[in-house]
């Protein structure tokens, strides 16, 4: 059985739709990809995952049980963490301070202050610093690390790689496999088509609202992709 | 040496307007709360005191009523406040204006408008000779030794605590206080219990200071507030300096002609808030 199971998901903004009917599984360890333009709907499909926005139709399974009835602090404890788009750091707390933070659900497992250290040497040397004064790079790796002090089955990631040098585009990435290795599931959403389709195991290109392609990453024809994530007819 | 007393007396005088100010700090600090009924809900632990003090002796009395005002203001928050905080910033005001008009008008019709204090038998009356001309209460003493261990205990509580780490996070970003699990409407319920229960600690101890009536929640609120303000918004540490500088400028005023001790107070809150806008102790960039 997947670990999540996203089922003919919709979703609107106010009168507006932006996701019509998705549909993606995914399992313990496995790295998820999700790409497309602006505006596909990728972002709104982690805030419907993570309780920030409601489905209004489909359903949401993890673990085999119904999501779409728990709050996000609910599906932080069950356990599903996102690191949200623009990293959301809390700016008065210290780096230790929103990594414990992120410890709040008590949740059991391998990461902690100290295993963040490790996974991040970089947040380390910046430990008393406040949120507040921290750079883009750093940021981005104490969000991650704040989401994994929740010890989630499913990690969400909203571009990770946004803003961001590529020097530390390049150390987010590496850390990933340290992540999955504790049999964690990363969902990941990406514009650079590249780099999530090197970190994937499986990649979905949303474009519109829908799934327009979908498979194995490293058997996904790259002409294929191009034309699904700009919604290229014909020609095929 | 008379001005020394009158800086002494005023400093004293100043932890008792910390104790009635640093939950409407706390409030506003995680919520962003206006508490307009917050000297109310001091004057009503007060009275809470009168009446229970007539069956039972003091102390326990004390420790009967702060727990009781503590769960009324997780109870409020719960089930009313944090309903209106998706309103806008008026709706919240309005309510808290709602229950200082309920507590003032129970208390009319329960305790009548004559004036009460809490009786605290010699303790009141008790003071330390210094110098010559040098006394200090034992009562505005231990009142502001109260004020300043709440402010330390407070400062402990919201910087190594878990509970107090989710308060400031939520106070950061409620949003994002979500991602990391925390249950915002838990964290809002605990911080106007604990803002409820400073609010009553203040309140009892400015009862055995000072007769008060139903309609005297207003005047703690004042007061409450030029210490939140001339210490700067969201800062512990600046109220307790800020009801310190109040407490000072009201006693150097009462110095020069008695009746001028409240006006010389208003005085100072002003100057404050023309000179320094901010606050003596603004809560830093990003804080």
């Amino acid at each position: 059985m997947s670990l999540l199971e996203v089922n003919n998901i919709e979703a609107m903004y106010g009168d507006l739709k932006a996701l019509f009917g998705i549909s993606l599984s995914i399992n313990p360890g496995e790295v998820h990809s999700v790409i497309g333009a602006n505006g596909a709907g990728k972002s709104t499909l982690l805030k419907v995952i993570a309780g920030t926005m409601p489905a209004t139709s489909g359903s949401l399974t993890f673990h085999g049980n119904d999501l779409s009835k728990l709050a996000p602090d609910k599906r932080v404890r069950s356990g599903i963490s996102l690191v949200p788009e623009g990293r959301r750091i809390f700016s008065s707390l210290t780096v230790e301070e929103n990594l414990k933070v992120g410890a709040y659900s008590r949740r059991k497992g391998h990461w902690n202050l100290n295993n963040i250290r490790e996974l991040y040497p970089l947040l380390a040397q910046r430990w008393d610093r406040i949120g507040f004064h921290c750079s883009g790079g750093e940021l981005q790796m104490l969000a991650i690390g704040r989401a994994l002090m929740a010890n989630p089955d499913l990690l969400l990631i909203d571009e990770a790689s946004l803003g961001l040098a590529p020097v530390v585009v390049a150390q987010v990435y590496a850390s990933l496999p340290q992540i999955t290795s504790q049999g964690t599931a990363v969902l990941l959403v990406e514009q650079d088509m590249q780099q999530a389709l090197r970190a994937s195991t499986h990649t979905s290109v949303l474009l519109e609202g829908k799934v327009v392609l979908e498979g194995t990453s490293s058997k996904l024809d790259k002409e294929a992709i191009k034309r699904a994530y700009f919604g290229i007819e014909g020609r095929a | 040496m008379i001005w020394t007393n009158a800086i002494i007396q005023g400093l004293l005088t100043g932890g008792l307007y910390a104790l009635l100010a640093c939950g409407l700090s706390l409030i506003f600090g995680v919520m962003r709360i206006v508490n307009l009924s917050h000297g109310d809900f001091s004057i009503l632990a007060a009275y809470g005191v009168v009446a229970l003090a007539m069956h039972t002796n003091l102390i326990l009395a004390i420790v009967l009523v702060l727990p009781v005002m503590a769960l009324l203001g997780y109870l409020l928050q719960r089930g009313v406040l944090n309903r209106s905080l998706s309103k806008g910033a008026l709706a919240p005001l309005l309510i808290t204006f709602a229950f200082s008009i309920i507590i003032q008008n129970v208390l009319l019709q329960v305790f009548s408008s004559d004036n009460r204090s809490v009786q605290s038998g010699r303790f009141a009356s008790m003071s330390f000779k210094i110098t010559k001309n040098l006394q200090i209460g034992a009562l505005p003493l231990f009142t502001f030794i109260v004020g300043v261990l709440l402010t330390l205990g407070l400062h402990y509580f919201l910087t190594y605590s878990r509970v107090g780490r989710a308060l400031r996070a939520s106070s950061d970003d409620p949003g994002a206080a979500d991602l990391v699990g925390i249950n915002n409407k838990h964290i809002y319920g605990i911080a106007t219990a604990i803002g409820l229960f400073a609010a009553g600690i203040g309140g009892v101890l400015f009862g055995m200071r000072t007769q008060f009536a139903p309609s005297f929640g207003p005047v703690a609120l004042i007061f409450a507030f030029e210490s939140v303000i001339i210490g700067g918004l969201g800062s512990l540490w600046g109220t307790l300096i800020g009801g310190i500088v109040l407490g000072i400028g009201q006693s150097i005023g009462a110095q020069i002609q008695p009746s001028y001790g409240v006006l010389a107070g208003h005085l100072v809150f002003i100057a404050i808030l023309i000179l320094r806008p901010q606050g003596l102790m603004p809560k830093q960039k990003g804080k």
